[in-house]
């Protein structure tokens, strides 16, 4: 069964019959885009599914009242031209799509589930296109050539799943086999472990024997006469050395076993913790955009340190748990076997009540961590609004919210206290009731051998042994009980630290890459074409030429692929058609490190990190002076406010350290830029969000970066534009208008022009 | 295509569906225009108050009308946006619940609702959302709600499953 059949009950692909059906039907086309429509017009769950083809628009609706064999399906079939217009609507988690004709008419409609709104969202996509390009013959349409119709319906549905968890296959086992194999490289130090933790084992097992041989050898004989004192006194001192010899040699070597385990533990968790990092850092920004940032700081920093965890004790322990269970079974299947099956019995049923007890503790854990969680969020509520309360005069309404969660609090631990405080004395019970058996059958059975003066029955120390044995049984097995818990947590931990490691670099040298030398900083983009999602192309056949030193400016409305270019310069994404060139090499045959090197960027959000001013604006740049960095600060404007700091240079800033203003962070970052002497500059938005003073100092700052610097800069305000040589306008992807600011707003019906002319009417409007 | 209108009072509500999918109101418009718009009915509470408040919008957001109350109305003017609410409002009812297994990471729930069997997954640290009035409402990865009206009123073998992730 497929995983999504598995995880969501929903076909994975089109049903054979209906593929068959639509090839007879439309004999010419292909399948383009399929999704499914999971709800009736009744809100009933169902399988209705619209298929895309070249030219035309399929919805199957299975017959109703088909019984058994191969569902027949009833089509729809609307030609892509008749389509006026496609829409999607959301509601709470029934959506619907649309198509009307060109008299407004309603062509089909179907009703899903948001889980199919990706899938949607394509069909409805891919068909306006397919419409523009069957109209507009000639004109090329935003859409991606080469499309898996399954592997992309597939991807659309699982693309939330995949968000919300590491990896989707994951065997237990297999994971686990695969932790194991990183003691490979100690597996000699892994063997003393083991190796160590048996000899404990075993010598734990010789207590309960000594204490027989010491009562039946020893005791007995001159208790009878058969030894003199003298003699077995001998021998007691032999078996109290002995006694003392096998508890020192047990701490030892546990000694050892946790000395050595813990270091090679650490060792793994290190070198996993390594491997993480370094190889995150290898992975394409597409990886860190679709998870949480929490989510990958837990991978390096708290999986791993589970799993050393789990080297250090868990893997061992739990190993050692069946050896001694075995090694006291055997032990006592060796003194007594009808004695021992008496005793042994009852193991299967500890086992499963430790495992019972377990889980069901972790599902109050859970419960009573949810309320604690409802507990912290009043607090962390109500805290920062105190003003408001005391304003509104709400504090016995807050004090009755606080205590209202407090009591739910204490209700949960009544319930995890009643648990544990029930399950302990049933254990222990359930201990000296197999006491009791040992003592029901074995002391009758050490009094017939005391009456049949040793015929038969069992020696007294037998027993004592017996009795002794039996209390070894009871921590390894609470440890095999808990074992699901520790492998479900282990295997979780590791397969999220899996998945990073088993993420290709989207981005990687080839093999013979070329180290670029210093730029000219010629760029050209030839026929480029870009898509981030394998369906909606987001460039589409860009082409230019900006020559050495010339600064363009990136204009259009958001959405419209400025970023994604700029993007593709630094080559944080590989283009899909076209080329990317500098100084005419294509991007993709340079080193990468050499080409970002000298390729330089400021953000409209710059980020600086913890660390001193002086260090943030060395970050990137290799052997600089004192006298460096002071020059770039001066030429940023930023020389003056960081000498009014206390720390002048030495001034902590980033996280937990100095607060410094928008502006004053965007001129650390464009010192940064000054000193790193780019052959390429990308300014994204650098200067919005900050007021005209402090724009003007950074605008003046920026200046003096570009000049010399092939430039490309995005804004929204076109004032900001007006240093560059020639602007681009880019809309729904594709370069629409190109050339100096005067010569666009000669043509004014152009997009340009128009985006001119709103500005300049808002900047009015505000000046009024 | 039904029509339906408001013929007392001086703010009689022509409204009307075109084909089974839009609801188009009349209204005089910022320069004085009458004409007919596109608009999606939106319900102002959807837990509590479902007849009353429903905001008239068009596509771009803007509201057209409040209605103060679904009742007041005319039958056919309020069914066809009754019919048009629970439409956007529908969220299928948990009736039974068959089996939560913890994968990696998420839960996977097999479930029965008024709708139809059904399963889904839900991200172990997304809790299910109380309503008030015992309601229970669960929102999986792909962002669809589940409702349970009366956890109490399910199956034992529902109840017990739940119990994790209830109040």
């Amino acid at each position: 069964m497929s995983l999504m059949e598995t995880l969501l009950g929903q076909p994975d692909n089109l049903p054979v019959e209906l593929r068959q059906k639509i090839g007879e039907l439309l004999p010419q086309e292909s399948v383009r885009v399929i999704a499914l429509a999971d709800l009736t017009h009744a809100q009933r769950f169902t399988t209705i599914w619209l298929v895309l083809t070249d030219a035309h628009l399929v919805v199957a609706c299975p017959e109703t009242g088909a019984t058994g064999g191969a569902p027949a399906w009833q089509t729809t079939i609307l030609s892509i031209r008749d389509i006026e217009k496609i829409e999607t609507f959301d509601g709470l988690t029934s959506c619907w799509l649309t198509a009307t004709g060109a008299k407004g008419q309603s062509l089909a409609t179907v009703q899903y589930t948001r889980r199919q709104g990706r899938a949607m969202g394509n069909i409805k996509f891919v068909t306006e296109q397919t419409r523009k390009r069957l109209l507009e013959s000639g004109s090329r349409a935003n859409l991606t050539t080469h499309l898996d119709p399954a592997v992309n319906y597939q991807e659309a549905i699982l693309k939330a799943v995949k968000e919300a968890k590491a990896s989707l296959t994951t065997h237990k086992m297999g994971v686990l086999w695969r932790l194991l194999s990183y003691m490979k490289p100690h597996s000699g130090t892994v063997a003393v472990g083991f190796i160590v933790s048996a000899m404990i084992t075993v010598l734990m097992l010789l207590p309960p024997y000594v204490t027989r041989i010491l009562v039946d050898d020893i005791l007995r004989p001159v208790e009878h006469g058969q030894q003199t004192a003298a003699h077995a006194m001998r021998w007691l001192w032999a078996v109290i050395a002995g006694l003392a010899l096998i508890w020192t040699l047990s701490e030892v070597m546990s000694f050892i076993r946790m000395r050595v385990m813990a270091i090679v533990g650490e060792k793994i968790a290190m070198k996993l913790r390594n491997d993480v990092y370094s190889h995150m850092q290898k992975l394409s920004l597409s990886f860190f955009g679709s998870r949480p940032t929490g989510s990958l700081v837990t991978r390096v920093s708290s999986d791993t340190d589970r799993l050393w965890e789990f080297i250090t004790f868990g893997f061992i322990d739990s190993a050692m748990a069946l050896f001694q269970i075995i090694g006291v079974a055997v032990a006592l299947l060796v003194q007594d076997w009808s004695l021992a099956l008496a005793v042994l019995a009852p193991l299967p049923i500890m086992t499963v009540m430790f495992y019972v007890h377990t889980e069901r503790m972790q599902i109050l854990f859970l419960r009573i961590w949810r309320k604690w969680a409802t507990l912290s969020a009043v607090l962390s509520d109500v805290i920062p609004g105190i003003r408001v309360v005391k304003a509104f005069a709400q504090e016995d309404h807050e004090v009755t919210r606080f205590k209202n969660s407090s009591l739910a609090v204490e209700q949960e631990a009544e319930n995890l206290h009643r648990e544990w405080t029930r399950f302990w004395p049933q254990v222990v019970m359930l201990m000296h009731a197999c006491s009791l058996i040992v003592w029901i059958i074995g002391a009758p059975r050490v009094m017939q051998y005391l009456v049949s003066g040793g015929k038969e029955g069992m020696p007294l120390g037998v027993f004592l042994a017996f009795v002794g044995y039996m209390w070894m049984f009871w921590e390894p097995v609470q440890r095999l009980g808990m074992m699901s818990r520790v492998i479900n947590r282990v295997t979780t931990s590791a397969s999220r630290v899996f998945e990073v490691l088993d993420t290709v670099p989207g981005i990687d040298n080839k093999p013979n890459a070329k180290v670029a030398g210093s730029f000219d900083g010629r760029v050209t983009f030839k026929d480029v074409t870009f898509s981030y999602d394998g369906v909606r192309n987001v460039l589409t056949d860009v082409s230019f030429e900006v020559a050495p030193g010339e600064m363009i400016g990136l204009v259009g409305p958001s959405g419209g692929g400025k970023t994604t270019l700029v993007n593709l310069i630094c080559r944080f994404y590989d283009v899909k058609d076209g080329s990317v060139r500098i100084d005419g090499d294509d991007v993709r045959d340079l080193d990468v490190a050499s080409l970002r090197r000298q390729i330089g960027v400021v953000l409209q959000e710059p980020y600086l990190f913890h660390g001193t001013i002086a260090e943030n604006i060395a970050y990137g740049s290799h052997g600089v002076s004192t006298k460096d960095v002071i020059e770039a600060a001066r030429a940023a404007n930023a020389h003056d406010f960081i000498c009014g700091f206390g720390d002048g240079y030495e001034t902590i800033v980033g996280e937990r350290g100095q607060t410094l203003s928008g502006g004053e962070r965007q001129r650390i970052s464009i010192a940064r830029a000054i000193l790193h002497k780019p052959r390429i500059l990308i300014l994204d938005e650098a200067t919005s969000s900050v007021d005209t003073e402090t724009e003007k100092k950074i605008q003046e700052a920026l200046k003096r970066l570009v000049s010399g610097r092939t430039t490309f800069a995005i804004a929204h305000r076109l004032s900001t534009l007006s240093a560059a040589n020639r602007l681009f306008v880019l809309e729904d992807g594709r370069l629409v208008e190109n050339g100096s600011h005067a010569e666009l707003l000669k043509n004014p019906d152009g997009m340009y022009a128009k985006l001119h002319r709103t500005q300049m009417e808002m900047h009015a409007a505000i000046a009024i | 295509m039904t029509d339906a209108q408001d013929q007392d009072g001086p703010d009689r509500l022509e409204l009307r569906e075109s084909g089974d999918t839009r609801l188009l109101l009349r209204h005089i418009d910022e320069q004085g225009v009458a004409q007919e718009t596109p608009v999606q009915a939106v319900c102002c509470f959807p837990w509590s108050l479902r007849r009353t408040y429903i905001s008239l919008r068009d596509d771009k957001g803007h509201e057209l009308r409040l209605i103060p109350d679904l009742d007041e109305l005319p039958s056919r003017v309020r069914d066809l946006i009754d019919r048009h609410l629970t439409r956007r409002l529908f969220i299928p009812k948990i009736t039974h619940v068959a089996s939560i297994t913890e994968q990696t990471e998420l839960f996977l729930w097999n479930v029965t609702t008024d709708a139809g069997p059904r399963s889904f997954l839900t991200a172990s640290n997304e809790s299910p959302r109380s309503l008030g009035h015992g309601r229970v409402l669960i929102k999986d990865v792909g962002n669809d709600l589940y409702l349970i009206e009366k956890p109490e009123a399910l199956d034992e073998k529902s109840r017990r499953l739940l119990w994790i992730y209830l109040d």
